[in-house]
């Protein structure tokens, strides 16, 4: 199906609906408290309404740019740096897994429904250190 | 006490709201869900089927959905398809309803209304559902409807799968389907292909002669499309049937051999411009072989018929938004060239004299529609639409549609939505132009009808409360008249009421309840139920979706004077998310054989049977 932004008029809502990237921070989050980097975790992300919600809910600290932070939430492979690309990094779609090969970890899409899913040797490779309450979420390799 | 203690308790503990991981994937999955991008509130009381709704339900068949809508009972027809019946009118009556796929339109020109062929129409390619009552009938393509059911595809940026899925039942009937949705950069497609053999009881009449409508059924699509610029859909189906009773009482054999063909262009331009262009082609071969025979609109006998006969449409629309101040403005235009034809016609092998109306109706449109937002809690939107007819036979009609709506919120809890239409229902080839056992009526008018509803809706927390009711006139309807054997205007006025009430709890994203009730009114008509209740139960616990369903539809007696018992169908399902690749699905339908029937020559048979359905999904 293809919903065209620019074509559908701004549909008016009689109660509003909740935000996603609101939930998607929740989850960021989530994922994020159950695992430990060698230093302090610092996000940046190339979605600034992400990072807006990640300074609202001051559970993390943010960056206003990607040298600056430890880890990377990328929506899209073109909008990283080249003095970042050594950062761990996870990814808001699974091809991204893909394409970026040091991005250990990504929500995505499948079936219609959101997943998450975390690469076990990647985070290994990052010295990524991930909590036990994430078991369900590894995965030896991408699919 | 002691007991409303552990049942508050063990729904605590089904529906408690842990803020995991898993349920936080739930609430972004219903957040992100695509019916809040499409779902229109200025253009009718809307009913939603979500995927998530879709999927729990276990909804494999068009007909898993419309049996459950409100003010409409889904019924068997003596052709062995079903056909869904507004209350509580008869089957005669041919509600106006019109099927989307997107924005392509599936009325089957040949029987009329898309319901019939497309009641087995598999669900496996589409991503939620939206049925409009009190519709908009101005910003929707083609002739106009009281009821629009649009499908929306599933978004292959958010399938990026392959998956098939087999299911066996126990009728012996089986489906198979296989979808593909994949993406690259800006381009995506979505490919499904549903496969099934549907079995059914057989029924004997008291002549001895049985009632068959077991078939097959193949379906394809295909959407490709690039973001934000192109859109290329083409879909086609086969379906194949025995003729259950047919024309007339004492079948020997027969069979319905339908097929259907159509491609869409969608291209999106600059400033908000869209051109969309589509084709279509369908074929009806239908046999029907009888001990007595039966009568056909020459007073004739036939006891074996043979009808060939298929339309095809070309179809231009092009339509553009503006935005000017509080202003939401949509126009544009449509043209739609209809054609019917008659392959052949033979009646004990010999050649009928083709008596036949209008084979070409060309069909004009402009539209108008203006959505002014007075602020960010009230809108009204003023609608006009212009129809022009092209028949080709016996000159030319030109229709309008006229359409007012307010939507607002009240305040924090309370909205409100009303809207009044004047329109009409344009008479069908199967009235106008060709059928069988009566004679065609080329100089029928269209129904005028004018509708006034207002629905209230209460939202609190996790409850929503929705109060509706309406009433609708319609002037001009066309009925049967069995003396003259043809459909014919009738000069009185017709009114009809309703009324509705629904309640919807979610105790959190994977699980709610809805219950609703509905009630219709009209004099002279009680052919089929007045008053409906549903009751949907959708549970998530631990791996397992689970979800349960009564639809209970009041008594009623037919035309045929034949009192039928309210019907009560009970359906439940379970899913079992037996890894990320496997899904078991086990689904009862009309659990205990009690759902509403319908009489055929005296034998009750209900919509869709008792059956159990087993499916194993595998996601590759």
């Amino acid at each position: 199906m293809k919903i065209v932004a620019g074509i559908l008029t701004l549909l008016f809502t009689l109660f509003g609906h909740e935000h996603t990237d609101d939930i998607k921070a929740d989850i960021l989050e989530k994922v994020f408290t159950n695992i430990s980097i060698n230093k302090e975790i610092i996000i940046w992300s190339d979605n600034e309404n992400l990072i807006l919600e990640f300074k609202a809910k001051a559970n993390f600290a943010t960056a206003s740019k990607c040298s600056d932070a430890s880890i990377l939430i990328l929506e899209s492979k073109q909008n990283i740096d080249k003095e970042c690309q050594e950062k761990a990094i996870f990814v808001m779609n699974y091809a991204l897994l893909k394409d970026i090969p040091q991005s250990f970890g990504a929500i995505f899409w499948k079936k219609g429904r959101p997943n998450i899913v975390i690469i076990a040797p990647r985070a290994k490779a990052n010295s990524i250190k991930i909590s036990e309450k994430l078991d369900d979420y590894l995965e030896e390799k991408i699919w | 006490m002691k007991i409303s203690l552990v049942l508050i308790l063990f729904v605590s503990l089904l529906f408690g709201d842990e803020v995991g991981l898993n349920n936080l994937l739930s609430q972004y999955r219903e957040a992100g869900e695509l019916y809040k991008e499409t779902k229109e509130e200025k253009s009718g009381h809307i009913i939603v089927f979500s995927r998530s709704d879709l999927d729990k339900m276990q909804a494999y068949t068009l007909n898993d959905v419309l049996k459950t809508v409100r003010m409409f009972t889904l019924k068997s027809t003596k052709f062995g398809m079903t056909s869904l019946v507004k209350s509580p009118y008869s089957e005669q009556s041919m509600s106006s309803i019109k099927i989307f796929i997107n924005s392509y339109e599936l009325t089957s020109i040949t029987a009329g209304t898309g319901l019939a062929q497309y009641g087995k129409m598999g669900l496996n390619f589409i991503d939620h559902i939206e049925i409009y009552q009190a519709s908009n009938t101005i910003i929707t393509s083609g002739e106009p409807g009281n009821m629009i059911i649009k499908m929306y595809t599933k978004d292959p940026t958010r399938e990026n799968a392959t998956v098939a899925q087999a299911s066996v039942d126990s009728k012996a009937g089986s489906r198979v389907q296989l979808i593909e949705g994949k993406s690259f950069d800006e381009y995506s497609y979505l490919a499904n292909i549903d496969v099934s053999k549907n079995n059914y009881d057989d029924y004997r009449l008291n002549n001895n002669s049985e009632l068959s409508k077991d078939g097959y059924r193949g379906q394809f699509y295909l959407n490709f499309s690039k973001k934000d610029d192109y859109e290329i859909e083409a879909g086609s189906a086969s379906e194949k049937d025995n003729l259950f009773a047919g024309f007339g009482r004492s079948i020997i054999e027969g069979e319905m051999d339908m097929k259907s063909y159509y491609a869409q262009f969608t291209k999106y331009f600059d400033k908000d411009i869209k051109l969309i262009l589509s084709t279509s082609y369908e074929t009806v071969k239908l046999t029907n072989s009888d001990n007595v025979g039966f009568t056909l609109f020459d007073n004739n006998i036939s006891k074996n018929l043979l009808i060939k006969n298929g339309s095809y449409t070309n179809s231009a629309i092009l339509e553009k938004k503006y935005n000017y101040k509080n202003n939401n403005f949509l126009f544009g235009t449509q043209v739609k060239l209809k054609n019917f034809f008659l392959d052949g016609f033979k009646s004990e092998g010999v050649a009928q004299i083709e008596n036949l109306g209008p084979k070409h109706v060309d069909f004009y449109a402009l539209f108008l529609e203006d959505a002014y937002d007075i602020n960010e809690n009230h809108q009204i939107t003023l609608g006009a639409k212009l129809d022009h007819y092209e028949n080709h036979y016996n000159g030319s009609s030109t229709e309008d549609v006229l359409r007012f709506a307010y939507i607002g919120r009240v305040n924090e809890n309370f909205a409100l939505k009303s809207f009044i239409q004047e329109g009409y229902v344009y008479p069908i080839f199967a009235q106008t132009t060709f059928a069988p056992i009566y004679n065609p009526n080329p100089y029928l008018k269209s129904v005028n009808t004018s509708v006034i509803k207002v629905e209230s809706e209460y939202k609190k927390d996790n409850l929503t409360l929705i109060l509706g009711g309406g009433t609708s006139k319609s002037k001009n309807g066309i009925i049967y008249d069995g003396t003259k054997k043809m459909y014919v205007n009738n000069s009185q006025n017709s009114d009809f009421k309703q009324f509705n009430i629904n309640a919807t709890y979610k105790f959190n994203a994977d699980n709610k309840v809805i219950t609703e009730y509905f009630k219709t009114f009209k004099e002279n008509a009680h052919f089929s139920p007045e008053k409906g209740i549903l009751v949907q139960l959708y549970n998530r616990v631990n791996k397992f979706d689970i979800y349960n369903e009564l639809v209970y539809r009041s008594s009623y007696t037919g035309t045929d004077g034949i009192k039928m018992d309210a019907g009560y169908d009970y359906t439940a399902g379970v899913i079992y998310n037996y890894s990320k690749h496997i899904d078991l699905k086990l689904k009862g339908e009309n659990i205990f054989d009690t759902a509403s029937e319908s009489s055929i020559y005296g034998i009750k048979i209900p919509a869709l049977e008792r059956r159990a359905i087993f499916t194993m999904e595998y996601m590759f």
